[in-house]
């Protein structure tokens, strides 16, 4: 009987230790880039993690300070530099994607007010499972940092 | 034959040898052109000229570019990241090349592939934010298009969902002499280490070959 018992604790203990993680999605060095004056449009950049066992898709994003928040990915095709809105992004479990300059980016469109070095930003990421995440991201200057 | 002449004789032999050796090693050794991620143009290619209209509204040759050696971009101020990215990267190239001899550091050139809607107000506040030298060039589209096209820069209007338009563009920096030739292509991506190594080294290299 001991014996069972045994292989039941270890049957359940390593049951646990596989169990499926559900952590939520966290942002690295969220950031955006101070703008010219007058500018309707910036651009923020972060590392979005997905800890989880769990394939998430990142359907949107807003802003209080902005009237509309896409996704948009600097290509470079023969030498040329195309910017294409993406409307949904895979993040597969335990991967990252990377927001970076000349690359994949937050634009954010038309803000309500004038944003300069030190001032924060808020932004929330919406995933197709309901679920949201709230970034405060400050202003940068130059390469950003 | 006086020691003297004998000395003549053997001192002006002695002067032959060696501006033989001279120029043996000029003509033996061509200047080798530096390792770059640069595009060198070994014979520059000169650029017609267009008009086109600085920060203030005034107009502006390419040929009074001339006197320094220019890092040339092409962007749109509504282009809220790779253009930005550029700038940003071209200003802190200036600084970098701060110690270099005044006559040798770069102009920064931003010149808009979007002159509807970039007038020289909008360029103004635009690269000043970027390097209070910067040079903003605007104009008419069709100058812009001369320009372009002589340089191998392509440009696109692409419509906007939420409305208005972005533009597609090429991304290469374009580095013109002193004389406001083109002289090298730097293409994406760009870095600062990059740009500032191949600029200083360009540089130096068209100084041998004058």
């Amino acid at each position: 009987m001991k014996r069972v018992l045994s292989i039941f604790l270890l049957v359940l203990v390593s049951a646990a230790g596989c169990a499926k993680s559900s952590q939520p999605p966290y942002a690295e060095d969220p950031w955006v880039r101070e703008p010219p004056p007058g500018m309707s449009m910036l651009a923020g950049y972060m590392i979005l993690h997905n800890p989880s066992s769990f394939e998430l898709t990142l359907t949107g994003a807003s802003s209080p300070d902005f009237a509309a928040v896409e996704f948009h990915n600097s290509v470079m095709e023969d030498g040329v530099s195309r910017m294409r809105q993406e409307t949904s992004l895979v993040l597969g479990a335990g991967e990252a994607l990377r927001f970076v300059p000349g690359g994949r980016h937050m634009m954010l469109i038309a803000p309500g007010r004038q944003f300069s070095e030190g001032d924060k930003v808020l932004i929330e990421l919406s995933f197709s499972d309901g679920s949201e995440l709230h970034i405060t991201a400050p202003v940068r200057s130059g390469g950003g940092h | 034959m006086g020691l003297q002449r004998i000395l003549m004789i053997i001192g002006l032999a002695a002067m032959a040898v060696v501006a033989g050796l001279w120029l043996q090693l000029r003509m033996s050794a061509p200047a080798v052109p530096p390792e770059t991620n640069a595009t060198l143009l070994r014979t520059a290619r000169p650029v017609g000229d267009v008009r086109l209209q600085d920060t203030l509204g005034n107009e502006l040759s390419l040929q009074q570019l001339k006197g320094r050696w220019s890092l040339v971009f092409f962007g749109f101020t509504h282009c809220p990241d790779v253009c930005p990215t550029t700038l940003a990267i071209l200003s802190q190239v200036a600084r970098r090349l701060e110690n270099l001899p005044q006559a040798q550091q770069p102009q920064l050139v931003f010149i808009t592939v979007d002159p509807e809607r970039d007038v020289p107000e909008v360029m103004k506040g635009y690269v000043e934010h970027f390097d209070k030298n910067m040079i903003g060039l605007t104009g008419e589209l069709s100058q812009v298009e001369a320009l372009a096209a002589q340089l191998g820069v392509a440009f696109q209007k692409v419509p906007l969902d939420q409305g208005g338009y972005s533009m597609d563009h090429s991304a290469a920096i374009f580095m013109l002499n002193p004389g406001a030739e083109l002289n090298a292509i730097i293409s994406a991506p760009h870095s600062v280490e990059g740009i500032a190594g191949d600029y200083r080294k360009i540089v130096e290299f068209m100084a041998e070959q004058s």
